[in-house]
């Protein structure tokens, strides 16, 4: 009988064992999950409670920076639209062909003389075409003149944009200058010549002028 | 735990070798006269201490076991059927015996219940708080951490949208200042402007220097590129939002004059912020600007072409045309300076007859520029010429890839010359070209 007294006290023990080192086993599994989760959570808490003081202290920033704009916003406006009245005439809201038109004959009429003669011969302007920030109006001139009066008008497209001298915003795209043939007769007559004769060269011009992108075109 | 277990198995082992004091088992007790029939326990010898007190507690209690064993045996020797008070007291015996181990069975199990329940409930628990896809009972302590993320993220680009701002108005204000500066001649009003110069230029730099992410986050996100690029987008695309609500507000050109040049200036203001904030060399470039005393006016001069950069404004779009536009006059003199290297008569006024190198046209575009003419020559070095043309066309910094294919010449009895067409194209130099030093190498 002593036999099955020690049975079954043993099988109370291995069990209670079994179940100690699984309790044990949960235990330590489950803390060590729990310790992770715990430190996440306490991580977690951290932060929150950081991002709420950094929030706090991008909405002082926020209120002092916009308070400096609003103290600047009026004068910076009325520096822009004086500034810009300027520019209108540079770089016009539309493509103001016309006043193109006058502006380049006007600078031949200023630039003909009889020594140093220039002619606009034709002038044509092709559609207005769009870019990422502005617009241009592409054009074609045909002209006859000496090589003084051809370097002016490319000096005058160049120093177009001014804002000192403001005319109309302009670039020379491509040139073509086709030079006169010299005969032998005529330059033996140019070398016993005090004067130099007036020479006149054909040249053609591509450009385009710039104007504003509308406000709606994007 | 394990010596727990070696204690329990050391205290039945009824040997008497165990030295571990072993406590008084509670034996139940079913009546009096019952317990009275257990033998008492032998007094524990005077000498020997606790634990000879243990062992002869552990002796007593297996000759105790034996004599009612014995009982037993002699009741079944007698043919009579179970003893009644005998099986009782096995029972009582039996029972006393593993009551100790069931006790320690109890514990164990009702510890093993308790372990799954405390690691189940605190593992649930936290799931409940760290997993952003619960929200069985609301908003967790995940998500609260999200939602303060993205509170910092919109308060911070709040921040940085609005000190953008500013730089892009301090930039055009202090545009017209230097442009003032250099057309006043007068001393006091220069001095004046410079001042304002030197605080606006500081004001710039303090608005313009902003992180894109805040430093305060470091460690709450593990890619900070990502992380980087969400601020990003959040900021390009709120200030794109805007723009593209300004511009259907004002299509089909509603609004007085008045109001749509307003919103142009809103559309430049937003479309500068954007630039300046997906534009960080541009920036760096800025910042990097000294404005002391000794070079004051190169200063300027440098900021000046940095806010065409930088800002967006009719202003700023005239100075990068004016920038980009090629100098046709300066680029047809470079033309004559490099052909008179070859031919020094070569567009001369006078004496154009003694002039070997002659162009006929000249064509000239971003893309190409050709060249036709004729090179007449009385020693027949026409096509050296050419050639002599073409290597100083590759070699100059302004030109490249210049080529002529074919060469022919005849000769003309009546001026003795030998004459050869001539016709080079050749392109503007791009700034990676590294032909120049080898050409002139050859």
């Amino acid at each position: 009988m002593s036999t099955i007294i020690q049975k079954r006290a043993q099988n109370y023990q291995k069990t209670a064992k079994i179940l100690g080192a699984l309790a044990v086993i949960i235990a330590l599994i489950g803390g060590y999950f729990a310790y992770q989760q715990f430190s996440e959570f306490r991580t977690l808490k951290g932060y929150i409670k950081a991002n709420s003081t950094l929030t706090t202290s991008l909405d002082t920033s926020f209120t002092t920076e916009d308070s400096k704009y609003k103290a600047l916003n009026s004068n910076y406006r009325k520096l822009i639209v004086s500034r810009d009245q300027k520019i209108d005439s540079i770089l016009p809201t539309d493509e103001s062909l016309t006043e193109l038109t006058r502006l380049l004959e006007q600078f031949f009429i200023d630039n003909n003389f009889p020594n140093n003669p220039v002619t606009l011969s034709s002038l044509s302007f092709a559609n207005s075409d769009e870019t990422e920030k502005y617009m241009t109006l592409s054009f074609t001139m045909n002209l006859t003149g000496t090589e003084a009066n051809f370097f002016k008008l490319l000096d005058f497209i160049k120093d177009s944009g001014n804002l000192n001298t403001p005319y109309r915003l302009m670039a020379i795209t491509k040139v073509n200058m086709v030079f006169p043939q010299v005969s032998e007769e005529e330059d033996a007559t140019l070398e016993e010549s005090d004067t130099p004769a007036v020479e006149e060269l054909n040249y053609s011009i591509e450009g385009v002028a710039y104007f504003q992108k509308q406000l709606t075109s994007e | 735990m394990g010596s727990l277990f070696g204690n329990i198995q050391k205290n039945n082992t009824g040997t008497g070798e165990n030295t571990a004091p072993v406590e008084p088992t509670p034996v139940p007790v079913e009546n009096t006269q019952e317990q009275a029939a257990i033998p008492p326990a032998a007094p524990a010898p005077e000498s020997g201490g606790v634990f000879d007190i243990s062992a002869q507690k552990q002796d007593q209690a297996g000759g105790l076991m034996e004599n009612i064993i014995q009982q037993k045996d002699q009741a079944a020797d007698q043919g009579s059927l179970l003893d009644t008070s005998s099986l009782k007291k096995f029972k009582q015996f039996s029972g006393a015996t593993g009551f100790k181990e069931h006790h320690y069975y109890t514990v164990v199990k009702a510890a093993l219940g308790l372990v799954v329940i405390l690691a189940l409930g605190i593992n649930i628990f936290f799931y409940t708080q760290l997993s952003p896809s619960f929200t069985l009972f609301g908003v967790n302590t995940s998500t609260n951490w999200k939602t303060s993320l993205d509170e910092v993220q919109i308060a911070h680009n709040k921040v940085v949208r609005k000190k953008l701002t500013l730089a892009k108005m301090h930039l055009d204000t202090i545009a017209d200042r230097i442009d003032n500066y250099f057309k006043t001649a007068e001393q006091s009003k220069r001095n004046v402007l410079k001042t304002e110069i030197t605080d606006l230029y500081k004001n710039i730099k303090s608005e313009l220097n902003f992180e894109v992410v805040p430093l305060a986050l470091a460690g709450q996100y593990d890619n900070e590129l990502d992380t980087k690029q969400t601020y990003q987008q959040a900021f390009i695309s709120q200030i794109d939002r805007e723009i593209s609500d300004i511009r259907s507000e004002f299509s089909n050109e509603t609004g007085t004059e008045t109001q749509q040049k307003e919103a142009k200036i809103d559309i430049q203001v937003l479309e500068t912020v954007k630039k300046i904030y997906q534009q960080k060399p541009l920036r760096t470039n800025f910042l990097s600007i000294t404005l002391d005393e000794k070079n004051f006016d190169e200063g300027l001069r440098q900021i000046f072409t940095h806010i065409n950069d930088l800002s967006e404004s009719n202003y700023s779009l005239i100075a990068q045309i004016q920038t980009n536009r090629i100098d046709w006059a300066d680029t047809i003199n470079r033309i004559r300076a490099i052909t008179r290297q070859v031919d020094p008569h070569h567009a001369s006024e006078k004496w154009k007859s003694l002039s070997s190198i002659i162009y006929t046209s000249l064509s000239l575009s971003d893309e190409k520029i050709s060249i036709a003419g004729s090179v007449k020559t009385k020693d027949s070095k026409n096509f050296t010429k050419i050639a002599d043309l073409i290597d100083l066309f590759e070699a100059s910094d302004e030109f490249e890839n210049a080529t002529s294919r074919s060469f022919a010449k005849s000769y003309n009895p009546q001026t003795k010359e030998y004459q050869s067409s001539l016709q080079i194209n050749f392109n503007f130099q791009k700034p990676d070209d590294t032909t120049d030093s080898e050409s002139s190498n050859n």
